[in-house]
Formats: C-alpha cells, sequence, structure tokens
C-alpha cells in the first residue's frame, strides 16, 4: 500500500483560506514532485515550480495532469539561480512548500 | 534562507504574497494508529529541528527589515499514513532528503529505536492498524512591502 499522505486535506483547506490563487502567476520553489502543485495550480492563471532535485521533477512531469498541460511549468532549477536569470516583479505570488528549512 | 527570502522579494510584484507553509521545529511524532485509537506515539527525534529554528529567525528578519509584513497565519496538522513502519520511515527519509542537515550518530540511533518500538506495536495489533507520522505545520501569508 502506498503511503497516504494529507487525506484529510488539512493542508489544501488551510491553505486555500489564506490565500487566493485565481488569475494568479505563482512561483512554487520546492515543488517536489507536484503533490501540492496539483492542487492549486488549476486555479492559477500559470505557474513556475522550481525544485532543484532533479527525480522529484521528472516524477512531477510525467505526473501532470492533462488540464495542467501548459499552464504549469517544472524547472530543475534551485531559487538563487532562477532568481538570478528572472526579471523582477513577475510574479503575484511566491509559494515556499515546505523549502524554508 | 535570508537570501532566499530576498530573491523572492525581487521577483514579486509590488503587492505580491508570499505563502510560506513549514513544520514547527518541535519534533514529529511517529504513531501507531487503529480505529482512531493512538497506540504509539513518540516524538521521531530528540530535540527541535535547527534548520526550522533558522527559517523562523529568517522571516523573522525579513519582517523587522519591513521587505515583508505578515498578514495572517494559522496552523494544522499533517498526517502521513502507511500500512509498515518501514514504508513510512522510506518515505519520509526520500520526502526530506534535501531538507535534513546530516544527522548524528546518535539521533540516527534514537530514530531507529524510535522506529522499531513502533513497529514492534504495529505487528501485535491487527491488520487495520496504520504506522503514522504527525507533524505540526504552520502556514503563514506575508505581503511584500518596500521597493
Amino acid at each position: 500500500m502506498a503511503v497516504r499522505i494529507d487525506p484529510e486535506n488539512n493542508e489544501t483547506r488551510v491553505l486555500f483560506d489564506l490565500a487566493d490563487f485565481e488569475e494568479k502567476k505563482v512561483l512554487e520553489i520546492g515543488s517536489g514532485d507536484g503533490r501540492l502543485t496539483w492542487h492549486f495550480a488549476d486555479r492559477a492563471a500559470h505557474t513556475i515550480a522550481i525544485e532543484p532535485y532533479a527525480e522529484s521533477i521528472a516524477q512531477a512531469r510525467e505526473e501532470l495532469p492533462a488540464e495542467l498541460v501548459g499552464r504549469v511549468d517544472f524547472r530543475n532549477i534551485a531559487l538563487e539561480d532562477f532568481a538570478a536569470g528572472s526579471e523582477p516583479a513577475m510574479f503575484d505570488m511566491a509559494l515556499l512548500s515546505w523549502s524554508l528549512c | 534562507m535570508v537570501h532566499a527570502l530576498e530573491e523572492i522579494h525581487r521577483v514579486l510584484r509590488p503587492d505580491g504574497t508570499l505563502i510560506d507553509i513549514h513544520p514547527f521545529a518541535e519534533p514529529p511524532l511517529v504513531k501507531v494508529i487503529q480505529n482512531n485509537r493512538i497506540l504509539f506515539a513518540e516524538p521521531k527525534r530528540e530535540g527541535d529541528h535547527e534548520g526550522i529554528q533558522s527559517a523562523d529567525r529568517a522571516v523573522a528578519e525579513v519582517l523587522g527589515r519591513k521587505l515583508f509584513v505578515a498578514e495572517r497565519n494559522r496552523d494544522f496538522d499533517f498526517f502521513s499514513y502507511a500500512s509498515s513502519v518501514a514504508e513510512l520511515r522510506d518515505f519520509w527519509d526520500s520526502y526530506n532528503a534535501f531538507n535534513e542537515s546530516p544527522k548524528e550518530v546518535a539521533l540516527l540511533e534514537y530514530e531507529d529505536e524510535v522506529f522499531a518500538r513502533a513497529e514492534d506495536v504495529l505487528r501485535g495489533s491487527g491488520e487495520d492498524a496504520e504506522a503514522v507520522i504527525h507533524e505540526r505545520v504552520g502556514i503563514t501569508r506575508l505581503t511584500r512591502v518596500g521597493r
């Protein structure tokens, strides 16, 4: 049996209580295998999800739901490198997904 | 970590939103449950997580420098369930491979003992018992301020 992660959806319930993703340009930092991405990306205008761990990004790309194709861009890159190549003020929202520790 | 928050400040538009989700510094609990009864519950490690304490300090610093203002925060319980302790531990180790500092031998021994005791309890229970990691997690909404 696979590991069941937050089947109660406590995380997404609290996340949506605090944050409105509607039509936002979102940067997700530390997206991992997309576990949290799948929950909000359909609400956002577009999401760039970055993760330095190549295996996780590969898994996320493989599992990208058809309805999110073109709406989520997974990149195998660390925040520092991503930011260095990014224009200022590109995003409406940034999400640190368990990654600031 | 402060540098990471500075980079986020730069790529966010004025008045943009930063959502920070990270677990509490206190150790998560390793549990065995059966039909909502807790058969076993012990901290996964001894002491608080240094990385998380550093994250809390980094957030406090950028708030102090008025790069962001904290708008709201909440906390919640985050549970991961598996039918075996080994499966749960493998999952945890792979998921946290990049989050945890190198573990000291004493810490690994402590974790081994906790997971071994949980496994004993799980094996002595019925088929509907599950191994659980229970974390307390904080989520904060911050708004970007300044130029």
